[in-house]
């Protein structure tokens, strides 16, 4: 597989992050966003983050020149009609994706593949009102944040999707030096399910708030397993809202199986606004 | 001079280091460990216990240790409500998680009298682990307890057909960046331990987020088998 020019359409964290690496493997990226000042900042930050890693010798400069040229803004109306890749990294939100992938799949040449970064909406979903032949070239591309130095894509077969271009994406993304994973169509692909139990168990192990217990498990997890966080922490990260919703999501998308189930201490924090770093409290305080 | 008895079955990590540490070792399954050996215990500081067997053999083997010898005992609890081991009998003074192997350079340790600490910081000199003291034991400790769930939740997604295990190994690794996939950590630990404390947290909450996958169960047995 030949990809040379890539569509990424939204430009927040991840959007940015995700066109940022294709840019750095020398293909013609074209970043897509209905708020334009939102386009031209990622680009920036891109541009800027190239700059410092020039100077660090990470890249030279006609390398840098090469990605700032390989870059381009674009609202949604005018991108490349024959881009080779697509991929979606837009609000998670079913209608809001049903309604741009169909305006793309009228659009855009037949050979055009389609991918989503969704992490909770069920690919196929996404893909339901796409023409037969696009549902074939339609599959998830699930990054991981950030994207530019996370190795991992999450390769997901939907309902539809042809395997011989699922595999050849994977083959594609290795030989760049991604580390990706195959899998199909379910709740929380991969990580966002394995990992549940990550912060699952630990809440049961807690019981109840504790900052003494609170940091002995985060330590434990750390110099007995040798996770590089404790559980506690992470979702101090993550925020504690945004890994409540995810739980919830899973949760719920398996019907309420008990593995899955959150945990009430979680719905407290969110609730009092304790929601980790960014609001300067959680399971510790950041002030 | 340590002066301790150690009782260890064969399938727990560092056994040779623990045999050949100069200490009076006994393999439970290929020595005979109490019979005519009363001497050995009774000039003994405190009895290390790493044996890997079921939940009501381990209560009843560690009774027999407790009301026979009337010593420190110090105990491997990895698979167990360690909670309920302490409060049961006497004289266990300390216990630990060693079973399962953690990328890490420590072990957990609940540590109830001086006699306890000095045995578990010998045991850190002879595995090369630091033991770190935990508040209380629990079911299972913390990072086994978090690790069977990972694991038990990787083998629900192959009964789903989700993905391989080296998909799902890579993507923890290289997602979430843990230091090891769930079917590294088994190919380390075996099924039949995870299995175990899976079966002993829902033996002992009743609650069904700890049913074991039917695949692991099956892995277990071919395992044992």
């Amino acid at each position: 597989m030949e990809l040379k020019k890539v569509v990424v359409i939204g430009a927040g964290t991840m959007g940015q992050g995700i066109a940022q690496w294709f840019v750095q493997q020398g293909i013609q990226t074209e970043l897509a966003d209905i708020n334009e000042k939102q386009v031209r900042a990622a680009i920036e930050n891109m541009s800027k983050s190239w700059d410092k890693l020039e100077k660090k010798g990470k890249f030279t400069s006609s390398q840098t020149e090469e990605f700032n040229n390989n870059i381009q803004g674009v609202d949604t109306i005018g991108i490349f009609t024959d881009a080779d890749l697509v991929i979606e990294a837009i609000i998670e939100d079913e209608k809001i994706k049903n309604d741009l992938f169909m305006d793309l799949d009228a659009r855009m040449s037949k050979q055009t593949i389609f991918a989503t970064n969704t992490s909770s909406i069920p690919v196929s979903t996404i893909a339901k009102n796409l023409s037969s032949e696009r549902q074939k070239k339609f599959l998830g591309l699930h990054f991981f944040n950030p994207a530019p130095i996370m190795k991992l894509v999450e390769v997901i077969d939907g309902h539809w999707t042809d395997r011989n271009i699922s595999t050849s994406l994977f083959d594609w993304f290795q030989s760049k030096g991604k580390k990706p994973a195959k899998c199909k169509d379910s709740p929380g692909f991969i990580v966002n399910r394995l990992a549940r139990n990550y912060y699952g168990e630990a809440f049961r192990i807690l019981q109840s708030e504790n900052k003494e217990k609170i940091s002995e498990i985060d330590n434990v997890m750390k110099s007995v397993g040798g996770f590089k966080m404790g559980p506690f922490e992470l979702m101090d990260l993550i925020g504690i809202d945004v890994n409540l919703d995810v739980s919830t999501s899973v949760w719920n998308s398996f019907y309420q199986e008990p593995r899955f189930s959150p945990h009430r201490i979680q719905k407290f924090m969110v609730e009092s606004g304790r929601l980790g770093r960014k609001s300067k409290k959680g399971f510790y305080d950041y002030e | 001079m340590n002066n301790y008895v150690v009782l260890m079955t064969s399938d727990f990590p560092y056994y040779e280091k623990f045999r050949d540490s100069g200490v009076t070792f006994f393999d439970l399954e290929m020595d005979e460990p109490f019979e005519g050996k009363k001497s050995e215990y009774a000039n003994c500081d405190a009895i290390l216990d790493f044996a890997n067997i079921d939940p009501e053999r381990k209560m009843s083997y560690l009774k027999y240790l407790d009301f026979e010898f009337q010593k420190p005992i110090i105990s491997d609890l990895s698979l167990y409500w360690g909670d309920f081991y302490i409060e049961q009998i006497a004289n266990l003074e300390g216990s630990f998680s060693l079973l399962f192997q953690g990328q890490g350079d420590s072990f957990e340790a609940y540590i109830e009298s001086e006699t306890a600490k000095k045995a578990l910081d010998w045991i850190g000199s002879i595995t090369g682990k630091k033991p770190i003291q935990v508040s209380s034991p629990g079911i299972g400790f913390t990072f086994p307890r978090t690790l069977v769930m990972i694991i038990n939740e990787a083998f629900y997604s192959l009964e789903d057909n989700m993905s391989s295990p080296e998909d799902m190994d890579t993507a923890m690794k290289f997602g979430v960046n843990y230091p090891l996939g769930p079917f590294e950590w088994l190919s380390m630990i075996g099924p039949k331990p995870v299995l175990q404390l899976l079966d002993e947290l829902y033996n002992v909450t009743g609650e069904a987020r700890y049913r074991a996958s039917k695949l692991l169960r099956l892995e277990a047995n071919q395992y044992e088998g």
